[in-house]
């Protein structure tokens, strides 16, 4: 089977309201950039895959009017309605087909339009959860408790993940919140949702990325430093939060094992080189840690104990900042892969790793309570 | 290069209001009739693809979450893809290149509306326009589809008639189709003269109705083909494309968007006369008349020709190229399920189980799916012999 390739990417900045550009402006620029910097032509690309969202861009069909400006007119082209990532995903498995060279993949998400309290609302039925006024914090803030309660996780575990993704997000230019915070001010940050407090919650994004996959011909044609898709694996749980385990995710653990599978990983901590992960909410990236299988579960607060995910540690986790500095819905997910690509081809300057890299894990997550996730693996 | 796939199994809700049933519940009902004609279980699903059209018309946001369980998706992989109407296609179209990858065996796509549960679909594909620079029109579905209309009956010199002749052939068919939703027993040109105008050139006659329903196609690999069925559709080649968005530059009464799907679908099969080749097309007949338009983009003849094709009776059933044996989308329309179904009865008739609305011997098959801001074409060709 013939290797799949990241030929190029870009990502817009991520602010937290863009006021002075409408959504196909920033789609437009985004993918100009991308074309100028690979120097890859519209004609020449065979087929485009985008993800967006009807509620977060508050139009029915969004992608009718944002295809045209992500260049797909006349072009076979396709939307998902979930994370860029799983556009990536979807795009991976249409060129191993062996039909297309290449895929550009778009994702855009002007999240301040909708608001994600709204975005999330709305992902509750009408009849059960919907009246309830579950939202992003307030369920976060329920799989949280649980979470602390089954494992004995303190809040000052969960703070230090907003101290260490805050401190790399610092050194990252493309990231929105650049500045960073100390356990104590996390701590005495007021709570939102206990045991949720405001410094524990993403910002709100807009933005857009968007990314050249190919096939090895056409990526070796285009760069000369490829990040090969090695694997990609998904999977959805349970949808109602009292139907299922809040303080575990089994289709995270699925979507990893899966992975994992497709390369021969045995064990993803030794055998990985580092992580980008859509943590969301700070205590969320303790728990993905034991869910992809970093460590055994309830564990999780061990690895940012004894430095092991820092910046300078043996396996950084979110070196880029995470989605704690820059979130936007349908965006997020695609950018972790980005950052992993910056990483794995030492094109990131300021946040580059020192360490050696071959190896690195994206995720990408869908849905209230970690409902659906994505792991992709990308190596050089 | 790709693996063969084909269709081992078609699920169907009724097109009706289904005022007893949740989104779910609907959907599961499509699922569990799926995998009951391919005699597969749930364990046997190694993945799913959702495709659902705007969640407006529902007011549910990711409904994929909500449904997922329904389906069988329970801890597997399931994403959705949403491509408006024509979105049932798109997602039949992702499980085929899920299959065709090499990385999943038995994939089921599943599509469907619940189009009841809005108090107009019309107010929900208002929001289709763009906020600053069309949607102040609300101009739904019908107004712009008769820019359309009128722009290909000028051109071509047809007039309203054709378009209602396609409309009494559609109602005759969907007689034989126990799924349809408009049943018009002895339907005759004259009645259709007769309903009212609604937006000119369309009258009543001319447009789809409102359904709740639900779509399902499962489609396995080659090697899995033959211990699931004896009658599998495969499919030769699946294409999606993209006209662009912009209103005034472009020729509404000419799909080259579709043209380029048709050209890429046939080159791929290996079609060079789609006319002579071809036993048996569904096409999305959102409206009278798209269906001639849509003969043209599809090549079944020459720009310009789609209402005299229609006049000579060759897209009758009893003609030497049926089109919408099913009766078409002008006899049940819920959008998510509509390009779904229009590809589903496509399989069944290479399949050779059409029943009621069997085209006899048929052996190459096309489905047409069409969405967005009139812009998306989705096309996908099925044979009975293996490729």
């Amino acid at each position: 089977m013939s290797r799949i390739g990241i030929a190029g990417w870009n990502q817009s900045s991520f602010q937290e309201r863009m006021e002075d550009v409408n959504r196909n402006e920033l789609i437009f620029t985004t993918v100009y950039e991308l074309l100028e910097k690979t120097g890859v032509d519209i004609e020449d690309i065979d087929s485009i895959v985008s993800a967006s969202c009807d509620t977060v861009d508050g139009i029915s069909i969004s992608s009718a009017y944002a295809d045209d400006a992500m260049g797909a007119f006349m072009k076979e082209e396709s939307k998902v309605e979930e994370d860029g990532a799983y556009a990536l995903m979807y795009a991976y498995h249409r060129l191993l087909m062996g039909q297309w060279r290449n895929c550009l993949i778009v994702a855009h998400g002007k999240s301040s339009d909708a608001g994600p309290a709204f975005y999330a609302n709305m992902m509750c039925d009408p009849f059960l959860l919907r009246p309830l006024g579950l939202e992003t914090i307030s369920s976060a803030a329920l799989q949280a408790a649980a979470y602390y309660h089954r494992y004995g996780v303190s809040e000052e575990d969960a703070a230090r993940v907003v101290v260490k993704n805050r401190a790399a997000g610092k050194r990252n230019p493309h990231t929105q919140v650049r500045s960073e915070v100390s356990l104590e001010e996390v701590l005495r940050s007021p709570y939102l949702a206990s045991p949720i407090k405001q410094l524990e919650v993403p910002p709100v994004s807009d933005g857009a990325v968007a990314v050249l996959l190919a096939t090895e011909d056409y990526a070796r044609q285009v760069t000369d430093s490829p990040v090969w898709v090695d694997g990609v694996g998904f999977c959805q749980d349970v949808y109602y939060p009292g139907h299922k385990e809040l303080s575990h995710s089994v289709s995270c653990q699925k979507a990893a094992r899966d992975a994992y599978r497709q390369v021969g990983i045995g064990d993803p901590l030794k055998e990985l080189d580092l992580a980008e992960v859509s943590e969301g909410f700070s205590f969320q990236e303790l728990l993905l840690y034991e869910n992809l299988g970093f460590c055994d579960q309830g564990k999780g607060a061990r690895l940012i104990q004894d430095g092991t995910t820092d910046f300078e540690g043996a396996f950084p986790v979110n070196p880029s900042g995470g989605t704690l500095c820059a979130n936007a819905t349908m965006v997020a997910g695609l950018a972790r892969i980005i950052e992993c690509c910056r990483q794995l081809t030492r094109s990131a300057g300021e946040n580059q790793v020192q360490k050696d890299l071959n190896r690195a894990l994206a995720h990408a997550s869908s849905g209230l309570f970690l409902q659906s996730n994505l792991v992709t693996i990308l190596s050089i | 290069m790709a693996r063969k796939v084909a269709v081992v199994g078609i699920g169907m809700t009724e097109n009706k209001s289904h005022w007893d049933m949740s989104i779910p519940a609907l959907y599961r009902m499509g699922a569990s009739r799926a995998l009951e004609d391919s005699g597969l279980n749930v364990d046997d699903l190694d993945a799913v693809v959702f495709g659902h059209s705007p969640e407006y018309f529902e007011g549910i946001n990711h409904p994929e979450k909500w449904c997922g369980e329904a389906v069988g998706a329970y801890n597997k992989p399931l994403f959705r893809i949403h491509t408006g109407g024509s979105v049932g296609a798109s997602a039949a179209i992702g499980a085929y290149y899920m299959v065709a990858s090499g990385k999943y065996d038995v994939v089921l796509a599943i599509s469907g509306n619940k189009l009841n549960e809005t108090s107009s679909a019309q107010i929900g594909l208002s929001t289709v326009y763009d906020p600053i620079m069309g949607r102040q029109f609300a101009a739904g579905a019908p107004s712009a589809v008769a820019l359309q209309a009128n722009r290909y009956y000028s051109t071509h010199g047809y007039s309203d008639e054709h378009g209602l002749m396609v409309a009494v052939k559609n109602r005759l068919n969907a007689l034989n189709n126990p799924y349809a939703q408009l049943k018009l027993p002895g339907y005759t040109l004259e009645m259709a003269r007769n309903t009212p105008m609604l937006c000119y050139p369309l009258r009543m006659a001319d447009m789809c109705p409102t359904s709740d329903a639900v779509c399902c196609m499962i489609f396995a690999a080659e090697d899995r083909v033959e211990s699931i069925t004896d009658n599998p559709g495969w499919v030769l080649n699946a294409v999606s494309t993209n006209e662009g968005v912009d209103y005034v530059d472009r020729d509404w009464g000419k799909p080259i968007g579709l043209r380029l799907a048709a050209d890429k679908a046939y080159e791929r099969a290996g079609i060079k006369d789609p006319r002579q080749e071809l036993d048996v097309v569904e096409v999305y007949d959102a409206f009278s008349a798209q269906e001639l338009i849509w003969y043209e983009g599809l090549k079944l003849c020459d720009w310009g020709e789609g209402g005299s094709l229609m006049e000579s009776g060759a897209t009758e059933m009893t003609g030497d190229i049926p089109v919408n044996p099913s009766g078409g989308v002008l006899s049940a329309n819920s959008i998510g399920a509509a390009a779904m179904f229009r590809l589903a009865e496509a399989a069944l008739q290479v399949m050779g189980k059409a029943d009621q609305r069997q085209v006899e011997g048929a052996r190459l098959s096309l489905g047409h799916g069409w969405g967005g801001a009139i812009q998306f074409h989705t096309l996908m060709l099925f044979s009975k012999d293996k490729p």
